[in-house]
């Protein structure tokens, strides 16, 4: 009898308090699509692919990026430009394989492709989910300045005597 | 188990007496890094990474020269070994440009696989790397040094695998290392580019991506590939080839290193050959002429069309109003195929697949009553040989491996090398060779007078090998007109130098004697075997070797492809065997040969046939004659890959698979019977050879159940008697090596019949035939890479003829002969001798067979300026 | 002492015609040695004198002379390296500008112990007079029949051909000297195998010094003895030295072996230019390790001068004073044997070139800590693992003034300076 009064007049009315509480908290949720949430600075989305500082592409199509794949997401044809420097003929990206691991990042040798922050690319046909070079080039001229600290950010280095041209060890 | 052992890191390992540490721990399986050694080249120990720790030596040695010893005690991962493996790679690595990525290299290079097992993960280099620099705007260093070979040499490590490839092992001058210390560049000579026909193997055996091969520059990443173990199909030596194919495409061929036959070098012509299954002029469909013309059909169609056509004919001729022909770069399974397709399926003997000889086609009398027969030669035999005479070939251009084992001897063993040609040819370049070059047509004279000069020798050793004195005076008398002075009169060699050959062979004692397409095309060539034979007779050990012309026309004649020869060789007795193996009655064992087809042909006693990759009207000596014949025909069923001069003759064509789409075995000029994997599936609506036999066979009654090559493979073996291996599983490296039939000749020397070549005076020239460099056989030119060596057609004049006709490189002229005229470029070449005309027989726009007149036994032109 | 076995006629302006060398008493050895003494009394009798290499190894030359299969049906070569390249160097060119005959007859004699017929005379492409006089001389000898065929009617045939190379320091060393005869690059070769059991041509070959050959004939007409008993124990007879450097008479000196240095240099060479204090001194070519000024009573023989820390090498003295900044002499022959490198292998053909670009920055001024230990690692990986003793060479300089004078190597990274102000006047 006790315990039936206890539960009624003295447990349930705390239980009911913490729940009465919360009206008071801050909301977590977000107002999305009128409100975006802040992304972590690391956050994996769409890919894109760089250019050098003269607009030249940077992606020499070395397949790295295909090879370290585990979804196996990215295809690619190299081919020689006129005056002798490979580059990619074909390169797509399937982004319903793909996982947005970002290995694809870490494998680039030449700081080509990057993961930014768009995920909005969602689509009612699973052909738009190839995404060719085309769609993956940032644009040139640039609309905003890059997302990427490179280091190095012209294809041709030259080098300089001085202390400042070489890299510290 | 070795003569002696040594200890490698504390294992046994077992040595044989000869070989290196490097070698015996390779075969033991411990692995050395190396990059410039090879196993067919003589070990240098320029990279140094192969240091290993040996003990009672004070510092450390190559693994690759240091010959093994009884009781030695390597190690080689002790920290002294660790530490000098990683300072030799810091060193290359100091200066090798960060190319990976765009390098073709990638994936399987051997300094990125060596770096990554034995080397450290930084850099201590602070300097700038030095840079060879091609181009100034441009941070890719490639340079074009060969028609197919581009290097960067940033990326070289110095290895000289490439300068030690052309110079020791194939005799060429192309390559060169110029410079010195870290300057060393690698280059052809000045003004020069390298383009020997085994320039492709230096970018094989180069360790980094210095040097690379244009048609694999940039295409794919190896790792993408499969690969599949094929045999070269371009010429009788049979090497072995990788095919590495992405997405049903081949990229590129790579020797496939077989000990027993190429030991990893090929040549350009198979490493490039692949390219001619994606030509644009495939035969992609069925195609039906109707009203003229040829088009395209369904299979349905054609094969409807072939079965209501052949059995009228059949039904109102006979079985032997019909031919077949057949190519000799078919497989072993097509070959059978077709020959039991026209003996069993239409009835009929006369088949044959030699179509470009114009000389009888069976040995003569004296031949079979003196039982004459080329020995069984194997590469095997060129390495125990110390002199080797070359006769009627231009063996650097059809037959390149065998040269190059050849000039392995003359490398390592000091051979000689003795050319009997009236044309010089490239095997005598560098090798020292002794060129004993004779008007055309006076081969036999040369020979004879050799033989003349032997016996005639006062320190000739009759009894050593078994002549009598009687045999000698019989052979004298019977060639009067060839002895010694006479024979060397005729043909224009000195009479000491015949002399100081015949002296070489006889004290030689290893001797093996080449023939080649010259011999076996040409009319005497009989008289020739039987003048080769009383060569073979002076000397104390000699084998006779004819090779030759195609990839498989030892399979040829294996499998009855012949129309006096049941498969195996068999005989008209074996008629019922075989009548019983394909269950069912056989025609008459004696058929037409090729030359007796087109008579028959021509006289409406042939009326219909099958021409099974092969193209007569291209290659018959007599090519307007073939034309005239062919278009008589009712009904010509042709099969092949490409659109070819006869094929526009064919009132049905079907389309074949090439030698990269379809499985199956192939014999080379050993004898040796090799299984190739199919690269890739068909292309286009093309079948497989067997398969479209299969077809044909089915539905003109006759179901044998054998569509695949394999099925047709295990009745193949059982009509050879099964002596090969019994599925294409079990065929190892060595393949399988068919034993043909030994022949005991008769003793004594042989009686050669020689008539001089008659001279024309309106047609005062001579013929001869060949391959342009880097060519082989018709299909040669559909491959681009191989056009970037000699892509145009041109005729080849004496340096004599051409300062007489007033006639220089590059001016239009005209070849005329008795049968027909063709049109070309002129070149003049400088090895031609006076009077010769060379005409490449690779190039569809210059047609040396439309010159050629079935009824002479020599080709006799005249050249004049346009 | 200075025993004047070599210069014994050195100053005769016109010695190198060959009627005054026949009256000073050239070519009595060879007349000797073909007329009267067998080919084993002559290997024996220069292994009894304890004749040295002169090049720079010191190898026993009556030893290598033995190890040449003589039964062997291959023919035989003899070959005179006259590619004296090593820095500081050059005592092989004033006896065969000086004394060219002697020098000849030396091949000669040579060439009868090793029963060989046909000798070579490799001269260093640079030593234009050299070679010229040579020529002459083998020419005169040709005339005299001291060379040919049936040589003074004994039936012994002797040619002599005489090559000039093409500039390298590396064809110096043999295997890459016999590639250059050849015909082909002058890259060195491994060995094993070695020249004497197979060398020009495959054949068994023996390459020795000028100085070396320049002995035999005096040795020849005075006895192995005589010779053995001039120098110490192990080292025997007397040896040419080039002294160079800041020293008052620099030139060539012959003495005895087992002169002190301290001898040489203040006695001979008369002291350090402009009485200054010593600073180092290379004793045996470019090649060695430095001796300090305390080692200055160091014996002039191989072993004493090995026991120092250093080697005999090819007796090229280099006299460096207390004015001479040790990374610049560093870089000097630091650039020298990166342009020399032959480039067959791989540690000195990059190791060369990657010492000289670091000991450079350090000289300008761009040196950085880890630079030295980084020099010194590089050079114990290129010492030992290389084809020929040139990445030995190479290495050893290094080493060795790191080893001698890091303070300055310090300073210089650290001030980007020298720490001593050098003499610029030899520069």
């Amino acid at each position: 009898m006790f315990r039936v009064l206890k539960e009624v007049f003295i447990a349930i009315p705390k239980g009911m308090f913490v729940v009465f509480k919360q009206m008071f908290h801050k909301p977590v949720t977000v107002d999305y699509p009128f409100v975006k949430p802040p992304m972590a600075p690391r956050y994996r989305g769409l890919h894109f692919l760089e250019r050098y500082d003269d607009g030249s592409e940077r992606c020499v199509c070395c397949g790295l990026c295909a090879a370290s794949c585990p979804a196996d997401a990215i295809y690619m044809e190299p081919a020689e430009t006129e005056r002798g420097e490979r580059y990619a003929k074909i390169y797509e990206i399937n982004e319903l394989r793909c996982i947005f691991c970002g290995f694809c990042e870490e494998a680039c040798p030449e700081e080509a492709i990057f993961l930014g922050k768009e995920y909005e690319f969602a689509s009612s046909h699973r052909d738009n989910f190839i995404y060719t070079k085309d769609d993956l080039l940032v644009k040139w001229p640039r609309t905003k300045p890059s997302e990427v600290k490179f280091l190095r950010p012209m294809r041709r280095v030259a080098w300089q005597q001085s202390e400042e041209g070489r890299p510290q060890h | 188990m070795g003569d002696f052992n040594i200890t490698v890191n504390g294992k046994t390992v077992p040595a044989v007496k000869g070989q290196t540490v490097l070698q015996a721990a390779l075969a033991a399986g411990i692995d050395i890094p190396v990059f410039c050694w090879h196993p067919q080249l003589v070990p240098v120990g320029a990279c140094r990474i192969c240091l290993v720790e040996i003990e009672k030596f004070p510092k450390l040695q190559v693994a690759c020269a240091t010959p093994a010893a009884d009781g030695m005690v390597v190690m080689t991962e002790s920290p002294k070994v660790v530490k000098a493996r990683q300072g030799v790679l810091e060193f290359i690595l100091a200066h090798h440009p960060l190319d990976c990525p765009t390098c073709d290299k990638g994936g399987e290079c051997d300094l990125q696989d060596v770096t990554f097992k034995y080397g450290l993960d930084y850099s201590r280099l602070q300097e700038p790397k030095h840079r060879n620099i091609v181009d100034e705007n441009s941070t890719f260093d490639d340079l074009q040094i060969g028609p197919e070979i581009i290097r960067n040499q940033n990326r070289c490590i110095h290895c000289y695998r490439c300068t030690r490839i052309v110079d020791e092992a194939c005799f060429e001058d192309d390559l060169g290392a110029y410079q010195r210390g870290y300057h060393t560049e690698i280059l052809p000579p000045p003004h020069r580019e390298i383009r020997n026909l085994y320039s492709g193997n230096v970018v094989e055996y180069c360790p980094v991506g210095a040097l690379t091969n244009d048609d694999w520059r940039y295409k794919v990443r190896v790792w993408l590939t499969k690969q599949a173990k094929s045999v070269c199909t371009h010429c009788p030596d049979g090497c072995n080839l990788t095919h590495w194919t992405f997405h049903n495409k081949i990229f590129r061929a790579t020797s496939r290193p077989n000990e027993n036959i190429d030991r990893g070098f090929i040549c350009d012509i198979g490493r490039y050959g692949y390219q001619q299954v994606a030509s644009s002029d495939r035969l992609k469909q069925p195609m039906i002429k109707k009203n003229g013309e040829l088009i395209e059909a369904t299979w349905e169609e054609a094969l409807n069309l072939i079965k209501t056509q052949v059995s009228e004919l059949k039904s109102k001729l006979s079985g032997n109003a019909f031919f077949g022909l057949i190519g000799e770069t078919s497989t072993n399974e097509e070959i059978y195929s077709f020959q039991r397709f026209l003996r069993r399926v239409i009835g009929t003997s006369h088949i044959d697949s030699r179509i470009n000889r114009k000389r009888r086609l069976t040995f003569g009398e004296e031949v079979t009553s003196r039982a004459i027969a080329p020995d069984h030669v194997s590469y095997q035999d060129i390495d125990k040989a110390d002199t080797f005479v070359v006769y009627a070939s231009d063996l650097h251009s059809e037959n390149p491996i065998t040269a190059l084992r050849i000039k392995r001897g003359v490398r390592y063993r000091d051979a000689k090398i003795i050319i009997i040609n009236s044309r010089s040819t490239h095997l005598g370049v560098r090798t020292g060779a002794t060129n004993l070059l004779h008007k055309p047509g006076t081969g036999l004279a040369v020979l004879t007078g050799i033989v003349d000069a032997a016996v005639s020798s006062t320190t000739f050793d009759k009894s050593a090998v078994g002549l009598s004195d009687q045999q000698i005076s019989e052979f004298k008398q019977a060639h009067t007109e060839l002895l010694l002075p006479k024979a060397a009169a005729m043909s224009g060699v000195g009479e000491s130098d015949l002399r100081a050959v015949a002296d070489s062979l006889v004290r030689s004692s290893n001797v093996v004697i080449f023939c080649g397409a010259d011999f076996s095309r040409y009319p005497y060539r009989d008289e020739e075997l039987l003048a080769l034979d009383n060569l073979r007779r002076i000397c104390k050990s000699a084998k006779l070797a004819v090779l030759p012309e195609s990839s498989n026309s030892v399979g040829a004649e294996l499998l009855g492809a012949y129309p006096n020869q049941y498969p195996g060789g068999k005989g008209s007795d074996a008629k019922s065997k075989f009548e019983d193996l394909w269950r069912g009655p056989l025609p008459d064992f004696s058929g037409k040969d090729m030359i007796g087809i087109l008579e028959a042909i021509n006289e409406d006693e042939i009326e219909c046939g099958f021409i099974f990759n092969a193209d007569p009207v291209r290659v018959f000596p007599d090519g307007n004659y073939a034309d005239a014949v062919l278009e008589k025909l009712k009904l010509l069923v042709v099969v092949d890959s490409f659109m070819t001069e006869t094929a526009r003759l064919a009132d049905v064509i079907l389309p074949l698979s090439t030698f990269a789409e379809t499985e199956g075995t192939r014999t080379n000029w050993e004898g040796r019977i090799q299984y190739t994997q199919s690269a890739i599936k068909p292309m286009f609506d093309s079948k497989p050879g067997c398969e479209i036999l299969e077809l044909l066979a089915d539905r003109l009654g006759v179901s044998f159940g054998q569509g695949r090559p394999s099925e047709v493979y295990g009745e193949l073996n059982k009509s050879l008697g099964d002596v090969l291996p019994v599925r294409y599983e079990m065929f190892k490296s060595e393949g399988a090596i068919y034993d043909r039939p030994k022949h005991q000749p008769k003793p004594g020397f042989n009686r050669v019949a020689y008539n001089a070549i008659p001279s024309d005076r309106e047609y005062p020239n001579f013929l001869t035939v060949g391959n342009a460099d880097h060519h082989r056989g018709p299909n040669t030119e559909r491959n681009p890479s191989l056009l970037k060596f000699t892509g145009d057609p041109f005729v080849g004049l004496s340096e004599i003829d051409a300062k007489e006709l007033m006639i220089s490189d590059g001016d239009l002229v005209k070849v005329e002969s008795r049968t027909g005229k063709v049109v070309g470029n002129a070149r003049v070449i400088a090895e031609l001798p006076g009077k010769v005309v060379f005409l490449p027989e690779n190039f569809r726009e210059l047609r040396p067979n439309l010159l050629m007149g079935l009824k002479e036994k020599f080709d006799h032109v005249k050249v004049t300026k346009m | 002492m200075q025993k004047h076995v070599l210069f014994e006629n050195i100053n005769d302006p016109k010695l190198h015609n060959i009627d005054r060398a026949i009256e000073l008493g050239a070519y009595k050895a060879w007349e000797k040695v073909l007329k009267s003494i067998k080919r084993e009394e002559l290997v024996q009798m220069v292994k009894d004198s304890g004749l040295r290499g002169r090049g720079g190894a010191g190898f026993p030359t009556g030893l290598k002379w033995s190890f040449v299969p003589v039964a062997s049906p291959k023919p035989k070569y003899l070959c005179c390296n006259a590619d004296e390249s090593e820095p500081g160097t050059c005592k092989d060119r004033v006896l065969m500008e000086c004394d060219p005959h002697s020098v000849i007859e030396g091949v000669m004699i040579a060439a009868f112990a090793i029963d060989c017929h046909t000798s070579f005379f490799y001269v260093r492409g640079e030593y234009d007079l050299s070679m010229r006089r040579i020529e002459k001389a083998i020419d005169e000898a040709y005339k005299k029949g001291y060379l040919g065929k049936n040589i003074l009617g004994t039936g012994y045939d002797l040619e002599m051909i005489l090559h000039r190379g093409g500039g390298a320091y590396i064809c110096g060393e043999e295997t890459a000297l016999l590639s250059s005869l050849e015909g082909e690059k002058g890259l060195s070769r491994i060995k094993p195998p070695f020249p004497a059991v197979s060398g020009l041509y495959a054949c068994p070959t023996v390459v020795n010094n000028v100085e070396t050959l320049a002995n035999l004939p005096r040795i020849v007409i005075n006895g192995g003895q005589w010779y053995a008993s001039m120098g110490t124990e192990k080292s025997k007879g007397t040896r040419i030295f080039s002294v160079s450097g800041h020293v008052k008479k620099p030139g060539n000196y012959e003495l005895e072996l087992g002169t002190p240095l301290r001898t040489l240099i203040y006695d001979y060479a008369g002291g350090i230019l402009d009485d200054k204090k010593l600073k180092c001194v290379i004793p045996g070519g470019s090649s060695v390790p430095v001796l300090m000024p305390d080692q200055l009573d160091t014996p002039l023989d191989f072993e004493s001068v090995q026991a120092a820390g250093s080697m005999l090498g090819s007796g090229a003295v280099i006299v460096m004073n207390e004015d001479t900044c040790m990374v610049w002499v560093a870089e000097i022959l630091a650039h020298f044997y990166m342009h020399e490198s032959c480039g067959k292998c791989t540690p000195c053909r990059q190791g060369t070139g990657w010492l000289y670009e670091i000991i450079h920055r350090i000289e300008h001024g761009q040196g950085r800590a880890q630079d030295l230990d980084t020099l010194l690692d590089l050079a114990k990986n290129i010492e030992g693992n290389t084809i020929c003793a040139l990445g030995d060479a190479a290495a050893t300089p290094v080493i060795s003034t790191i080893k001698q004078f890091r303070n300055e190597y310090e300073y210089h990274i650290e001030h980007k300076k020298c720490l001593v102000k050098s003499d610029f006047r030899l520069r």
